[in-house]
């Protein structure tokens, strides 16, 4: 068998995230009030927002490539098609990975804090970067041809991943109060009670369900390029 | 970058709106008509209101101003400055007129604020800053965007759609700056509101500037 990048990405998803899964559910963890067992939610919850990011990031590296290869007449049409496909699939992913943040946030949150949306910045500042993303949805579907809609949404994806950054990581920073670890002056995870043995299944989780975003969304880029250009053979 | 280019447009620009004082006129009514419901609805606002009705107000007043005027300059429009100058000077050139519109607009809108709904400020220059930067902030975001939906060739909903999830944190971010210019008499205590908004102006016109040739041709 040939060792590719993406097949080094499989195997280290399957093989990691095996082991979250199993260790993630049996593997000792400190006895804290209020969060009790949910603290396993960490394996879950927080690396999909690291996956997120990850994905957004390979989005803005396409779209930007994009626009780099817009006005060069050397590069193929089907090629520029491709690069489109392959920026258009990663926010697709990254959305879902968003939603699926939120939905294990939401378990978490409920259990912990009470209620599942509390009035947090960070939980706001979430919501309003999926909306900025979702957007990037409403603007592709409105251009009718297709070249300036793979530019345009490639426009909005810089314009959009530069602020959803400020968003995320700046805006909850400066807050007085938060209830999330590691802003509005609570400490990181790293001050916190992250002791030896759950960073033995929550760094490789981390990695686990990053290679797993890359690998959907490897297959969602290839589904799209199918669709397509069977589209245009007909 | 040619300055003269940008400055005879612009200078184009305000004088053809000059020129039809009626849409202009529709926008002082717009204002006028946004505060006056403001008014009926609440008939006295407490200070901590005063700055987010404000901010909406300017907000919905700056979102009909300058999404109007890419989608009525048209397809033809657009290829005839495509023949005449290059991109980054139209597009200084419209940040510069849009800009004047929004200030004159702005100032209109707290005009009748004030008249309507008293004047709870007491730290009058860095209000002037925070008003200035938050307009600037607004007229670069929905300048940008407005070029976006207007080639999309679709409604005006799709410039909202585009901006308000942007403006929400802005938002939050100058009325919070807004309330604490009612209360301290201090610089310090808004200073981090004022650099982080300047910042943010810098990042704003920095990525449309880097990001408007691509939507230069049709």
């Amino acid at each position: 068998m040939r060792i590719s990048f993406m097949n080094l990405v499989k195997t280290a998803a399957v093989v990691l995230l095996s082991y979250t899964v199993v260790a993630g559910l049996l593997m000792p963890v400190p006895r804290l009030e209020i969060l009790n067992e949910t603290i396993r939610n960490l394996y879950f919850h927080v690396p999909m927002w690291f996956s997120q990011i990850v994905i957004f990031s390979v989005a803005l590296y396409h779209s930007l490539r994009y626009l780099m290869a817009q006005g060069n007449s050397k590069i193929s049409l089907k090629e520029k098609q491709k690069i489109d496909l392959a920026a258009y699939s990663a926010v697709t992913v990254g959305m879902l990975f968003g939603v699926l943040g939120l939905l294990t946030g939401m378990m978490w949150a409920n259990f912990t804090w009470g209620a599942p949306w509390s009035s947090d910045v960070k939980l706001n500042c979430t919501a309003i970067g999926m909306l900025m993303y979702l957007a990037y949805f409403v603007l592709r579907a409105s251009f009718t041809d297709e070249e300036k809609q793979s530019r345009f949404a490639a426009i909005y994806n810089v314009f959009c991943y530069v602020l959803f950054v400020v968003l995320i990581f700046v805006i909850p920073r400066m807050k007085e109060f938060s209830v999330h670890p590691g802003n509005g002056g609570n400490p990181a995870f790293a001050k916190y009670d992250l002791d030896s043995y759950m960073r033995m299944v929550f760094y490789p989780a981390v990695i686990g369900w990053i290679c797993l975003s890359i690998w959907i969304w490897d297959i969602l880029r290839k589904y799209r390029e199918v669709l397509l250009f069977r589209s245009l053979q007909d | 970058m040619n300055w003269r280019n940008a400055f005879v447009l612009a200078q184009k620009e305000s004088r053809s709106e000059w020129r039809q004082r009626s849409i202009f006129g529709a926008l002082l009514l717009y204002a006028v008509l946004t505060v006056f419901l403001i008014y009926f609805s609440f008939r006295h606002v407490e200070p901590i209101l005063w700055s987010g009705l404000l901010w909406l107000a300017l907000l919905f007043g700056s979102v009909d101003a300058l999404s109007k005027g890419f989608l009525q300059e048209g397809r033809d429009r657009h290829f005839y400055y495509y023949t005449l100058i290059g991109p980054i000077e139209f597009l200084t050139a419209k940040l510069m007129y849009n800009i004047l519109l929004m200030v004159v607009l702005g100032f209109f809108t707290l005009l009748l604020f004030i008249l309507f709904l008293g004047f709870p400020v007491v730290d009058i220059g860095a209000f002037a800053c925070i008003l200035l930067g938050g307009m600037v902030c607004f007229t670069i975001l929905f300048t940008f965007m407005s070029v976006l939906a207007a080639r999309s060739g679709k409604s005006t909903t799709l410039v909202s759609i585009l901006t308000l999830p942007i403006a929400i944190p802005l938002l939050a971010i100058i009325i919070s700056a807004t309330q604490k210019t009612m209360i301290a008499h201090s610089f310090g205590e808004y200073s981090n509101d004022l650099l982080f908004l300047s910042a943010l102006n810098i990042l704003l016109l920095a990525l449309a500037v880097i990001l408007f040739k691509y939507t230069w041709q049709d």
